[in-house]
């Protein structure tokens, strides 16, 4: 569904050498599958998101949406064209920040076209954003619940592949569940495709298809969650990775959830 | 407090006490970040007030420190050191002093590194460390934390939970916004706001034993695992290195 082949990327600004931010990554994930990229802060994970997105312009290999071989592509100094972007969810590690309207539903129906207020409403809706808040000023919506209606933005325009950056941080329980159950019917229904980051591989594991780790830009694991977590036994560098003071439920971790 | 007529806040009673750690907990929306300003000082509450040691705080104030989980929020300079130093210029502190400090809580926070990076290359992880170096430079008396944790990755976490332990032992109060069940152990009690209003005050081990909890059943894991349920005897097993 979305690949990316010996992915590199360099992060150039002012006032610092470019920096590699990605280099060599190659990854793929599929429909009706959610990969998930752990790594510390500085690895990589949102650089990852904003290539696989075409919003940051790549510095070597390809990244591919659709069938393998025959999807749409770019490479470096390439962008995804228009209606390949329309495919894609992003959600921002700080979602509160990508939104301009004046209430949420403004900003969700925003460029949707004749029906997009119901649309809208439904998004909204399925995010479990009260009705009561669909029409208040977005500057008086919580951060939680601005997260909420950014997700609503991922999720209005039916795409086939949703990019979230840390989509679990900053939910209540609730709000976590109510997103897994979100992401299940998208994968199940629409048979899309999921990329999240997470720094705790205990809440994404049990969902998870596929876990990617990313250390300073290069992958040091790729494979399902029950080979991370053996791997994460024997391998200091993974073990890290998991949260000490976290107690997992008997039967947590692995398949069982999914 | 209210919004577009909404009560956000309604009838808080609170006490926070120097050397003390206080998780806050609750629904988004349900008013956690807008307790966190006012007991700053930086949001005005329509009835009650705030007090701090004897008297009435009457705006923000650098005893108290509030960090944010967006630290983009509350940076003010380009560069790292700068950051952290503004607050300390403010103070009129001479170079070298300001120099010192700035040095020392980098070094407390392990993040002697970033010292002369642009604030913008940093990831957000880095970034919110700089954020709480910047408050913890001011020598505040108390730290409000608003999910200031939520973008670290487990391994950081975990130290800078046990820096805040060393602050707390160190008679610091902490206030602690969280959605998780792992750092709420590290508070002596828990204050569950829902809808505004305080539906729950008391040790984490009797917040999970709550069935209406979101994570009813986690002391009893706990329990089970041999991790003590909450406050002190949970941070001294920590800070023991116990599971850390």
């Amino acid at each position: 569904m979305i690949r990316a082949r010996d992915l590199s990327v360099v992060r150039r600004g002012p006032g610092r050498p470019p920096v590699r931010a990605l280099r060599g990554v190659c990854v793929g994930v599929g429909p009706g599958e959610v990969l998930a990229v752990l790594g510390p802060t500085g690895s990589g994970k949102t650089t990852l998101i904003e290539a696989l997105a075409g919003l940051c312009p790549i510095s070597g290999g390809r990244v591919e949406i659709g069938p393998e071989g025959q999807g749409v592509s770019w490479g470096p100094g390439g962008v995804p064209p228009a209606g390949v972007r329309q495919g894609i969810g992003t959600l921002f590690q700080m979602p509160e920040r990508q939104l301009f309207g004046a209430t949420a539903l403004e900003d969700v129906s925003w460029g949707l076209g004749p029906g997009g207020r119901e649309r809208a409403q439904g998004a909204l809706a399925r995010v479990g954003l009260g009705r009561e808040l669909w029409d208040v000023p977005l500057a008086l919506l919580s951060r939680g619940e601005r997260r909420r209606v950014a997700l609503a933005v991922a999720l209005v325009r039916e795409p086939r592949v949703l990019l979230l950056d840390e989509p679990l941080a900053g939910l209540d329980p609730d709000g976590q569940g109510l997103l897994w159950e979100e992401l299940r019917v998208f994968l199940v229904r629409e048979r899309g495709a999921v990329v999240l980051t997470s720094h705790w591989p205990e809440e994404v594991l049990p969902r998870a298809h596929r876990v990617l780790c990313l250390d300073r830009g290069e992958v040091r694991f790729d494979g399902t969650p029950g080979e991370f977590l053996q791997a994460a036994r024997h391998r200091p560098g993974l073990a890290r990775l998991l949260p000490r003071g976290w107690v997992p439920e008997a039967g947590d971790q692995t398949t069982d959830a999914r | 407090m209210a919004r577009g007529g909404q009560q956000i806040l309604r009838g808080v009673d609170l006490a926070v006490a120097p050397g003390t750690w206080t998780a806050l907990v609750g629904r988004n929306g349900a008013g956690k970040s807008t307790l966190l300003r006012v007991l700053k000082g930086i949001e005005r509450p329509d009835a009650g007030g705030v007090y701090l040691g004897s008297g009435p705080l009457e705006g923000p104030d650098p005893r108290i420190g509030l960090v944010l989980d967006s630290p983009e929020d509350q940076g003010v300079a380009p560069v790292v050191e700068d950051d952290i130093a503004f607050g300390l210029e403010l103070q009129g502190l001479p170079p070298a002093e300001i120099g010192r400090r700035v040095g020392e809580v980098l070094g407390r926070l392990d993040i002697a590194g970033l010292r002369k990076r642009p604030a913008h290359t940093l990831s957000g992880g880095q970034a919110q460390k700089v954020a709480l170096a910047a408050v913890l430079v001011l020598g505040a008396r108390f730290l409000l934390l608003d999910e200031s944790l939520a973008h670290l990755s487990p391994p950081e976490r975990d130290r800078v939970l046990l820096d805040l332990e060393g602050l707390r032992s160190g008679g610091l109060g902490l206030v602690l916004a969280t959605h998780r069940a792992d750092e709420v152990l590290w508070a002596d009690r828990v204050v569950w706001l829902e809808q505004g209003r305080v539906r729950f005050l008391g040790a984490p081990e009797e917040l999970f034993a709550l069935p209406e909890c979101p994570w009813a059943g986690y002391g009893e894991r706990c329990r089970r695992a041999g991790v003590p349920p909450g406050g002190a005897a949970f941070r001294a097993w920590a800070v023991m290195g116990q599971g850390l």
